[in-house]
């Protein structure tokens, strides 16, 4: 009995080391650049932080910036809301045949790379495309998009309204994770009780009373989350708003210019006000999500999704028809990608084309050439980074979830709150900003770093972490303790209750978090964008960025950058969907 | 209505319900007279709720008539509505909504809820009838089942229905309190005059609540 209570102390302290150095080194990777970038930038321009934020509004881009990043943001966490609200109601009132391959259908658009839709978005609504054939024109703004900027002096609003659905299109997933799940366990007592009392024998008194305070915090909290994505958006703006900048995109396109002594000096003028405003408006969003998802704790009656559904029967027609909408909705940009790949055209004179159907584009984009890397070796730069990133990021947020856990069962819950927040902080960061935190906190003081091929790791490690977090963090919550406390009394050692007692129930959340981590990394593109553009080890998303850039007289320059897209695309949805097969049912937490 | 008969509250006829092409019952026949308290009993599982659910509209009617005394025709399928504001149903499990406090539970069933200062005013009077002055600015996550039950009680009576559907409300609470709340129940329901259909397996609590019992083996045969 001593040896085993030695055993356990001594595996007790080695667990409080673990975690403290996880949590040290998280803290380091994640915040050691941005301070550097942040000491840096104030050397240069001499602003101190605080005074930044007062020249921020000298400059009147800066402005434009702030004020068309507000309206993008808003107004697609609002079409983001308008349009998945509906599907996610449908989606869990009624019997559904194969409810999981739909649902992860309609999940799909969030793990997509950025670059990736805004390819879709693009061969959507470019001439020939979808849209375009229905008498859509978004790209060039032509008959009623261009009576609506002749009649209300918009401009640009088919490149606007591209974006709008664009966002709603990446952000669809967020309504229905954090809405159907509460909406599919609902047990039909609380609305059928509510149904035979006068305050609930209409359909706005049933709203009042009972839909809005039961699903309100949760679609509030899914449209903030889409506005943050939407409001640090930056590939989808690069390419469909070329004409307006976001805060994002002005910070990327000075960036290079910035945190170098007596060089450009209003670049990094920008970079630090920017910045540290677009931190503000971040982290207040942050908060606001957090006071949102705790009330989305909902305290109301829950029941089996299967019992649920049964009772609920059968699907409607008008149900149906919403989420058939909302499929179609989902693979648009993905199938016009796919085919745009295969879609070469040649000039016939008079400015006159005619279209070829072929697998050339996949051959060149798979082969190269001399102005482009082989798209094989950026899939292997692409892999070998993701598979790093996998390597640090799932053990380094697997330990912060397990410190968390802890801290929560042994009632310090305010420090738990603490490394939890931590965890979280990078997510208030935006992927361009973590991109220009290393690139002028570590690489401005150490131009060698240019040459390290595993630089890219370190934002990736940064984006992904918490999302490791948010997985593994609310699994080790469900966790029956009684299985440890068994697997103790039968004097097994540390390692095997944690074996039995634990891991055993964690390795459907670890695959989980281990293909979104793949995933996200394969796809990540603000970061990597100032990172590796200009060096020699481009990965897939770059490479369709590059691709895209080239003068289109070339009519197999789009078919490559596409057929390059589809093969990013075709990789994470491997991923993706390895992770759903893994996803709990009713699972609404995490992303 | 199918008979002009203002004697009875509620009219049942030929009543029979199929889920998915399994008979749960076919042809009842019962009534309810104005005021008077009806307990039917029977074993779980029997059909006593989806016939409870039928009276208040929550499930469709195929066969036979369900009939109200102050209703112009056998109700059908696109009457359900009406019927729903004319009966009061209180569950086997206590359903009180945890956004809201209990003066709040009690005011959804008003048809014209008072205001904002009036409100616990108001409730307070109907709370003291089942004992539970005091209550009306209480979270309904710390009440007892049988507090719970009873703020369900007075929610099902403030909209003062014609008919009162219970389905086995006292179930989950213990023998004495059980005993406690349906006297007192039937007590209240007499006071305001209020016809009930009350179904449980329980044949004590049957017999302590009703003026009548229907057993239910009687009514299918």
């Amino acid at each position: 009995m001593n040896n085993l209570l030695s055993r356990n102390k001594y595996f007790n302290y080695f667990n409080i080391a673990i975690s403290l150095s996880a949590v040290m080194a998280f803290a380091i990777i994640s915040f050691a650049p941005l301070f550097f970038a942040i000491e840096r930038l104030q050397m240069v321009t001499g602003q101190s932080v605080i005074s930044s934020i007062s020249t921020f509004a000298d400059r009147p881009a800066n402005m434009d910036a702030l004020s068309f990043t507000i309206i993008e943001a808003s107004v697609s966490a609002l079409a983001t809301v308008l349009i998945g609200l509906p599907i996610a109601w449908h989606l869990a009132r009624g019997q559904w045949k194969h409810v999981r391959l739909v649902r992860a259908l309609l999940a799909v658009p969030f793990v997509t790379p950025a670059i990736v839709a805004a390819m879709g978005f693009l061969a959507l609504i470019s001439k020939g495309g979808i849209l375009w054939n229905f008498g859509i024109d978004l790209r060039l703004e032509t008959g009623f998009i261009g009576a609506l900027s002749d009649t209300f002096g918009w401009q640009h609003p088919g490149h606007f309204i591209a974006l709008i659905l664009a966002h709603a299109w990446f952000n669809l997933s967020l309504v229905i994770r954090f809405v159907e799940p509460p909406l599919a366990t609902f047990d039909p007592r609380w609305e059928e009780q509510l149904s035979v009392l006068p305050g609930g024998n209409t359909r706005l008194n049933r709203l009042r009373n009972l839909w809005i305070p039961f699903i309100g915090p949760a679609v509030a909290c899914a449209g903030m989350m889409a506005f943050l994505f939407s409001f640090t958006s930056f590939a989808l703006v690069k390419w469909l708003t070329p004409f307006s900048q976001t805060m994002e995109s002005s910070m990327a396109n000075m960036g290079g210019a910035a945190g170098i002594e007596g060089y450009r000096l209003d670049a990094s003028v920008v970079i630090l006000s920017t910045s540290v405003i677009q931190f503000i408006i971040l982290m207040l969003t942050l908060i606001l999500i957090t006071i949102l998802q705790r009330r989305n704790n909902s305290r109301v009656s829950m029941i089996s999704e299967n019992i649920a559904r049964h009772n609920r029967g059968k699907i409607s027609k008008s149900g149906m028809l919403i989420i058939s909408l909302g499929i179609i909705f989902t693979l648009a940009p993905m199938l016009s990608i796919f085919l745009s790949s295969f879609k070469i055209r040649s000039a016939i004179g008079n400015g006159q084309f005619t279209e070829r159907y072929s697998f050339d584009a996949w051959m060149a984009a798979w082969q190269g050439d001399l102005s482009y890397v082989a798209a094989s070796e950026a899939m292997a730069n692409s892999l070998i980074y993701a598979i790093v990133t996998l390597m640090i990021a799932l053990p380094l947020g697997w330990i912060l979830s397990s410190t968390i856990h802890s801290l929560e069962k042994s009632n310090k819950m305010k420090l738990a709150k603490i490394v939890d927040v931590m965890s979280m902080l990078p997510l208030a960061i935006s992927a361009v900003m973590v991109g220009l935190g290393i690139l002028l906190g570590i690489l401005r003081y150490n131009s060698n770093l240019f040459g390290f091929f595993l630089l890219p790791v370190l934002p990736h490690v940064m984006l992904t972490t918490p999302f490791v977090v948010r997985i593994m963090t609310p699994a080790m919550r469900a966790i029956d303790p009684v299985f440890e406390h068994q697997a103790r009394l039968l004097n097994l050692n540390p390692v095997m209750c944690w074996w039995h007692g634990r891991l055993s129930f964690l390795r459907g959340p670890a695959v989980v978090a281990a293909s979104l981590t793949l995933a996200f990394s394969l796809g990540e593109f603000g970061a990597s964008w100032i990172l590796v553009r200009s060096g020699s080890w481009d990965t897939l998303s770059i490479l369709v960025d590059q691709l895209m850039s080239r003068p289109k007289f070339d009519p197999m320059v789009q078919p490559v950058a596409m057929a390059t897209a589809s093969m990013l695309m075709i990789l994470t949805f491997i991923l993706f969907f390895i992770a759903e097969r893994f996803r709990p049912s009713g699972d609404g937490g995490g992303i | 209505m199918k008979q002009n008969d203002q004697q009875y509250i509620l009219k049942i006829e030929d009543l029979s319900k199929q889920f998915s092409q399994k008979t749960i019952f076919s042809a009842i026949n019962f009534d309810i007279s104005k005021g008077e308290i009806v307990a039917l009993l029977g074993p779980s599982g029997c059909g006593k709720s989806t016939l409870l659910r039928m009276i208040c509209g929550l499930e469709t009617i195929e066969n036979g008539s369900i009939s109200f005394a102050d209703a112009d025709e056998a109700v059908i399928d696109t009457e359900m509505k009406n019927i729903r504001q004319s009966v009061g149903l209180i569950f086997q499990k206590p359903v009180l909504f945890p956004h809201l406090n209990v003066a709040g539970n009690i005011i959804l069933g008003m048809s014209k809820p008072p205001s904002r200062k009036l409100r616990y005013e108001v409730t307070e009077k109907y709370l003291e009838d089942v004992g539970l002055s005091g209550f009306s600015t209480h979270s309904v996550e710390t009440l007892s089942g049988g507090e719970a039950q009873r703020v369900c009680l007075v929610r099902a009576l403030i909209s003062e229905p014609k008919l009162l559907l219970l389905d086995e409300p006292f179930s989950s609470l213990d023998v004495k309190s059980r005993r406690k709340i349906a006297i007192e129940t039937k007590q209240i329901l007499k006071k305001k005059g209020i016809s009930a259909l009350h179904v449980t397996h329980d044949p004590e609590e049957a017999n302590l609540i009703s003026d009548r019992v229907i057993k239910w083996q009687d009514l299918v045969n």
